[in-house]
């Protein structure tokens, strides 16, 4: 049974990619330039990851996440253009996630409009108000200090930005594990019409959801336009996929009710070692959307424990023994 | 005459084409001399002719309570199949049947993943979408297509192809009787047909539709065939119109052709959708995208509004549900 344990087969899975591809080329994998590589390139998403799969958890989905990593992006960046001190401006471009975050949450959760739907048009809005404003080009040109958000090295190794997504992912996996507001969204997930009898406050959890989110993905743009010293309007365009794609293979299911922060992490690097290994390992990459399509699939797949599909595969055993059967008599 | 304007503006359709038309007149005021050439009317056609195609196979699916994410991968990796086929030399007769199967192999796998092992179509059809990509440039890679920037892989030109869908009757070209053709075949049997109506009863209550005796699981995979189908169609009709093959998916795709089908009525939960509506839908959107062309705006209007229209529409039917519909359910 400790083989089928969700978290310990995806931690395998992650171990042997490591094994091996230490083993194929230790000094390659465990150079200083990769492993800040594999690491910058997880920050972004993990900072999110945590926001993400407890509003998965609940039954939603948050297709605006990476416009909104664009859209705070921007905001910071007019901001210090304009020369307004850093503090003020990071505030400002936090506002705009949660701003954006509250109105997703607002049309799902009181107007009951369906979260992919509603999503959807926001990505197409947002992307296009980005390219408007940003006039489609990126900017540079911010005060020095604002390198020292995310490339500060804390005792001369560990990048703050790295730190961070790290604290992210934490305090979302206790929070989900311990706190009680955020445990409602197992219930939301599992059973929402048992949820509102029950005495939660579905629409204002579900509100709050969208909003976390929001706040997750402007921090990430903060950090993305400190990390580059530019703002660039494709900035996050890549993310809002990755992210779910991530969170799939971590076995929370889009209709809610199960899941684990731990998990989505777990998920998250997966994927980025693939990408990591399809590099490393001198692979062309056009192999990489179809391998990752692939592992996405099969995780799809296993993931979805349930009834019918039992049903079927013991349907389809009991057609082959009768074969075996007529065969043999 | 109060509740004939309000059956006005119950349909749907009406209130679209009434849009349209405002549309229509408004930029054909602002630019008449482009807005109303030729070629401007040729290349309007096509673009919606492809599109149409496929958002005809997406609505049943969707009315099914179905949906693909898959399409724009789906179209790039058959594209380019049937691309390199003609460019290699085989007989176009078994590129475009080759090209068929493959559409139809592609949905079958992905409706056994949806509805046999029950897994959800957002997850199965995502990774779909990425599989197909991937797949694609793999097959221009092996194929040896032309190589640009390291990413666009294209085929072109591909001679002799340009009489299936860019040849003309009477100045209308043939993907647009093509159009007319998988559009009025749609139409009848979505009436008419018991077998393509069943999808109604799946989308509106799955397990009801299951214990009535429609075989649920088998349809919905035919659904899922039958998007490929059309893909595969307006893929081979897409390469053979401009004689030009490309492997690099266009991720909007997808989203564009669900976001149309919504526009036109049909609704995530399934039950609902309508041929015209999703045909109007395509118009609407590809004339937006026309008309900032034509009037010289940036492109990124033409997303903004698809967000704003796709917004305003599903708003304007949970508005209509509300306001008009007498039974709730809680």
């Amino acid at each position: 049974m400790f083989l089928l344990n969700r978290t310990f087969s995806l931690i395998t899975i992650n171990v042997l990619f490591i094994i091996i591809l230490i083993s194929v080329d230790a000094s390659a994998f465990l150079n200083k330039i990769n492993i800040y590589g594999l690491m910058f390139g997880l920050a972004a998403n993990m900072i999110i990851l945590g926001a993400m799969t407890s509003l998965m958890i609940s039954g939603g989905i948050d297709l605006t996440v990476g416009s909104i990593i664009g859209f705070s992006a921007l905001i910071f960046a007019l901001l210090l253009k304009s020369g307004i001190p850093i503090p003020i401006a990071i505030i400002g471009a936090l506002i705009g996630g949660v701003f954006i975050g509250s109105i997703n949450g607002y049309i799902i959760a009181y107007l009951g409009i369906s979260p992919f739907i509603t999503t959807l048009s926001g990505w197409f809005i947002l992307r296009a108000v980005i390219l408007l404003i940003s006039g489609a080009s990126s900017m540079a040109g911010f005060p020095k200090n604002l390198n020292l958000i995310s490339n500060y090295k804390v005792l001369k190794v560990v990048p703050t930005f790295i730190i961070f997504a790290f604290i992210c992912v934490i305090v979302f996996e206790v929070l989900m594990k311990k706190n009680k507001f955020f445990r409602q969204n197992f219930l939301i997930g599992g059973n929402e019409p048992a949820a509102k009898l029950l005495g939660i406050k579905v629409k204002k959890v579900k509100l709050i959801n969208y909003m976390v989110t929001g706040l997750m993905a402007a921090i990430a743009g903060v950090f993305l336009t400190a990390r580059y010293m530019a703002f660039m309007p494709e900035v996050g365009s890549g993310s809002t996929f990755g992210i779910i794609t991530a969170i799939i293979i971590g076995g929370t299911s889009l209709t809610g009710g199960e899941g684990s922060v731990l998990r989505s992490f777990l998920g998250l690097f997966f994927v980025n070692l693939i990408y990591d290994s399809i590099a490393l390992l001198g692979i062309n990459i056009q192999w990489n959307d179809a391998f990752i399509g692939a592992v996405l699939l099969i995780m799809a797949i296993l993931n979805t424990n349930n009834q019918r599909m039992i049903q079927n595969l013991n349907k389809w055993e009991l057609k082959s023994q009768k074969k075996q059967k007529i065969r043999v008599g | 005459m109060k509740s004939f304007f309000k059956n006005i503006f119950i349909k749907r359709e009406v209130v679209l084409l009434l849009v349209i038309i405002l549309l229509l007149t408004v930029v054909g005021l602002l630019n008449p001399k482009d807005f109303f050439s030729q070629e401007n009317f040729k290349a309007y056609m096509t673009v919606i002719s492809i599109r149409v195609i496929v958002a005809c196979g997406m609505t049943v699916l969707m009315i099914s309570g179905g949906f693909d994410m898959s399409v724009g991968g789906q179209s790039a990796m058959l594209g380019i199949l049937f691309g390199i086929m003609v460019f290699k030399g085989v007989n176009i007769t078994i590129s475009i049947i080759t090209t068929i199967i493959f559409g139809i192999a592609a949905g079958l796998i992905i409706g056994f993943i949806v509805s046999k092992l029950n897994v959800n179509p957002f997850m199965v059809t995502l990774g779909g979408m990425f599989l197909f990509s991937g797949i694609a440039i793999i097959i221009a890679f092996v194929g040896g297509a032309g190589k640009f920037q390291d990413q666009f892989v294209t085929v072109r030109p591909l001679p002799g192809i340009h009489g299936i869908a860019g040849g003309s009757f009477h100045g209308v070209e043939y993907i647009v009787f093509y159009m007319v053709g998988i559009l009025v075949f749609y139409y009848v049997f979505l009436k008419k047909n018991k077998f393509l109506r069943q999808n109604f009863y799946i989308g509106t209550n799955e397990s009801a539709a299951r214990l009535v005796g429609i075989k649920v699981d088998k349809l919905k995979i035919f659904n899922y065939a039958l998007v490929g189908l059309m893909v595969a169609i307006a893929a081979i009709l897409q390469a053979s119109r401009y004689e030009f093959a490309t492997a690099v998916a266009n991720e909007n795709y997808p989203l564009e052709i669900i976001a149309a089908v919504i526009i036109g009525g049909a609704s995530l939960s399934g039950g609902e959708g309508s041929i015209i509506g999703s045909f109007l839908g395509v118009c609407l959107l590809t004339l937006i995208y026309n008309s900032t062309i034509i009037l010289g705006i940036k492109p990124a209007w033409y997303t903004l509004l698809i967000g704003l229209i796709l917004l305003i529409s599903v708003l304007y039917n949970e508005f209509i549900r509300k306001k008009f519909v007498i039974f709730k359910v809680k």
